[in-house]
C-alpha cells in the first residue's frame, strides 16, 4: 500500500478509509473457476508453482456469488455466451471481467466462423484484455496486477461499490 | 482389396446400383441411396465382409449438382481393411434411411449431419441438433448459408451496426 500513508508511532498509522478497503479488496481477488476452451489450461497454469497466482491471494471460487472477478479464458460461443451473461448477473457488486486470449477479446482464430461470440465485449463490460493465444501465465498475471491497479484508484466508500463500468451503464449511456 | 469386396456386393445386389471408382486416393463405391439401409446390414453381418466397426459419417456440400454426398467410413476388423461408400441424396429435400439400427454410433454422426447440413434420416431415434442451439434458423455447411447480423440480441459481426 502506497500513497496516503502517514506512520505516527511504531505500533500505528494513519490513511484513508478507501485506501486500506481497498488495499484489502486487492490483496484478495477471488477469481471465478470456468473456463470455455484451450486458454483455461493457461488458466490452471498460472494457479501453478512457477507464476503462483494465490501469493496476491488470487483463488478460485466455484460459484459466482463469491466471485470478485471474471476471467473469460477462450473462444466464446453464441451457446456459451448466454451462460456467461447469467453468471454475470449472478456475480456480487463490485465486479471485474479479465478478457483472456485472442477469441475471448475479439474472436481470433474463429472469428469466421457462424457460432462463436467476436468478442466477450459483444454481451459484458471488459476491464483489462490480455492478448495472446494463449496469454503466458506471466501474460495473465500482468492483467490481475492491471485489475489491482484499476481496484486502487476506486473510491470504494463514495460510490458505495458502485463502477462506472458497470452493465447499466453500458446500456444506458446511449 | 476394396474390389473384392465390390465383387460381394454386386453379387447380392447387382450391377446396376452399385459403381467403383479406384482413380482417387481412397477407392469407394458409390451406392443408391434407397439401399443404403440394406447394404450396411449386409456388410456388417456377411461372414466374408464382417465390417464390424463404423468409423465416420459425413456430409459434402455440392450446390452446383444440387445435390448432398454422405460419405460412410467402415472398418472390417476380420479383413483389417476400410471401405469407403458414398451416396447422394438431393439437395432440396434431402432424406435417408438412418443406419442408427446397424451400427449404434451412428446416430450420433446422423445428428450432426441434420444441424450442419440439414439432411433428414429417416427411423432415427432422436433426429434433434446435436451442437448448435435447438431454435438455430438454417444449417451452417451448406455453401449458401448466410449469417443473420443479429442471435438472440447479439451482433454477429465486428463492425459496428448503426
Amino acid at each position: 500500500m502506497k500513497g496516503n500513508i502517514i506512520i505516527t508511532d511504531n505500533n500505528c498509522f494513519v490513511s484513508t478509509m478507501d485506501d486500506v478497503i481497498n488495499w484489502m479488496r486487492k490483496s484478495s481477488i477471488w477469481y471465478l473457476l470456468f473456463g470455455t476452451a484451450c486458454c483455461a489450461i493457461e488458466l490452471m497454469q498460472t494457479g501453478g508453482p512457477r507464476t503462483d497466482i494465490d501469493r496476491i491471494g488470487s483463488v478460485f471460487r466455484s460459484t459466482p456469488r463469491q466471485a470478485d472477478l471474471m476471467i473469460v479464458a477462450g473462444t466464446v460461443t453464441y451457446k456459451m455466451a448466454e451462460r456467461i451473461v447469467l453468471l454475470y448477473h449472478q456475480m456480487a457488486e463490485p465486479k471485474y471481467v479479465l478478457s483472456m486470449g485472442s477469441c475471448a477479446n475479439c474472436g481470433g482464430l474463429f472469428q469466421n466462423s457462424y457460432s462463436v461470440l467476436k468478442g466477450v465485449d459483444k454481451v459484458i463490460p471488459v476491464d483489462v484484455y490480455v492478448p495472446g493465444c494463449p496469454p503466458r501465465p506471466e501474460a495473465l498475471m500482468e492483467g490481475i496486477l492491471k485489475i489491482q491497479k484499476i481496484m486502487m484508484k476506486e473510491k470504494f466508500l463514495k460510490n458505495h461499490g458502485e463502477r462506472k463500468n458497470d452493465i447499466k451503464s453500458l446500456y444506458y449511456s446511449g | 482389396m476394396i474390389s473384392k469386396v465390390y465383387t460381394i456386393l454386386v453379387d447380392r445386389f447387382g450391377e446396376d446400383a452399385l459403381l467403383y471408382f479406384d482413380d482417387t486416393l481412397n477407392p469407394y463405391i458409390q451406392v443408391n441411396p434407397e439401399q443404403i439401409q440394406m447394404l450396411c446390414i449386409f456388410m456388417r453381418y456377411n461372414p466374408a465382409l464382417k465390417f464390424s466397426f463404423f468409423f465416420s459419417l459425413c456430409g459434402v456440400d455440392y450446390p452446383e449438382k444440387n445435390q448432398i454426398t454422405m460419405v460412410y467410413h467402415l472398418f472390417s476388423m476380420k479383413q483389417k481393411k476400410m471401405c469407403v461408400l458414398k451416396t447422394s441424396v438431393s439437395r432440396k429435400n434431402p432424406e435417408l434411411e438412418s443406419i442408427e439400427s446397424v451400427w449404434k454410433a451412428a446416430g450420433w454422426f446422423e445428428r450432426e449431419l441434420y444441424d450442419l447440413l440439414g439432411v433428414n434420416f429417416t427411423n432415427h431415434s432422436n433426429m434433434k441438433r446435436l451442437l448448435l442451439p435447438d431454435d438455430w434458423v438454417g444449417h451452417p455447411l451448406r455453401k449458401d448459408y448466410e449469417e443473420p447480423s443479429f442471435y438472440h440480441d447479439m451482433e454477429t459481426s465486428r463492425n459496428r451496426i448503426s
